[in-house]
């Protein structure tokens, strides 16, 4: 749903780093260098932030359009 | 042993000149036995975040809390042998947070302690917890206690690896945030000292038995 906090693999924490990560990104630097910078050295880091999907974002925007009235 | 490379979060040593056991004793000491802070219990007051209370709690207790390791005692091992714990094995700390009309992220630096002497917090205030839409709201009561990587992976205090490179044996060491990394290795270090004494303490009571006779 989220950002993981830690890598899958080897357990370093990572969610600390996506909102520079994500930032850097959308302002067209490469994800390669983006992730050099911030020190992930192994591949299995570095995947978890390539291959990130945030459904919690789209989530948000639901409820922001469909959930005018609060239910209860 | 000696230092090859040290940095905030890794360290480097040639471990060499060490019985090969030995330096492998103090790999796995650092992985399973080194003591760490990590939220152990959640109250969950209020939870109207798209996240259920469990996935949430789960989010939570992978934060690495910086340690403090001379002021408090593991869980289990202290001598109030309360399950709630006292104020040497739980350190209690508040997340409250409340979108109003705009969206919000809550991050780990919203993380609250109880009292404000500690020097346990969250090891960076960066990490995203859960988003909010507007007249969403948590609020949730955390437990911090000092646990071993044995019993659950979140305490683990770091990685190690012990490799062959150019005929040394060199043991890295890196830390999640827990602990500095030469921390790590002297408190493995101190833990293992006490295994061995422990080891040849009995040994000792052992042979000092009379032989049974074979029955």
């Amino acid at each position: 749903m989220m950002f993981p906090i830690r890598c899958f693999s080897c357990g370093r924490v990572i969610a600390h780093k996506w909102d520079e990560y994500q930032r850097r990104v959308s302002e067209g630097e490469h994800p390669r260098d983006v992730l050099d910078s911030l020190g992930f050295k192994r591949y299995c880091c570095r995947r978890m932030f390539i291959s990130a999907v945030n459904v919690m974002d789209e989530l948000i925007e639901f409820h922001q359009k469909y959930s005018e009235a609060p239910s209860a | 042993m000696k230092i090859v490379a040290e940095d905030s979060e890794s360290i480097t040593l040639d471990v060499s000149d060490l019985p090969h056991p030995l330096a492998n004793a103090l790999r796995r000491v650092i992985i399973r036995e080194v003591p760490t802070m990590a939220v152990e219990e959640i109250l969950v007051i209020e939870n109207s975040s798209p996240m259920t209370n469990e996935v949430l709690a789960h989010r939570i207790s992978l934060i690495p809390f910086i340690t403090d390791l001379d002021n408090f005692n593991v869980a289990e091992e202290c001598s109030c042998q309360s399950r709630l714990g006292c104020e040497k094995c739980v350190v209690r700390f508040v997340l409250r947070a409340e979108a109003t009309d705009q969206p919000i992220t809550v991050y780990s630096r919203d993380i609250k302690p109880e009292r404000h002497d500690t020097k346990v917090a969250p090891f960076d205030g960066n990490i995203p917890l859960v988003a909010l839409a507007p007249r969403q709201k948590i609020e949730l009561e955390l437990y911090v206690r000092l646990g071993r990587g044995r019993k659950h992976a979140k305490w683990q205090s770091g990685i190690a690896t012990l490799y062959e490179e150019n005929s040394r044996w060199l043991l890295y060491v890196e830390s999640y945030g827990f602990l500095p990394p030469r921390r790590m290795v002297l408190e493995a270090a101190r833990i293992v000292k006490t295994r061995i004494e422990e080891i040849g303490a009995g040994l000792k009571e052992l042979m000092a038995r009379e032989p049974q006779s074979a029955g």
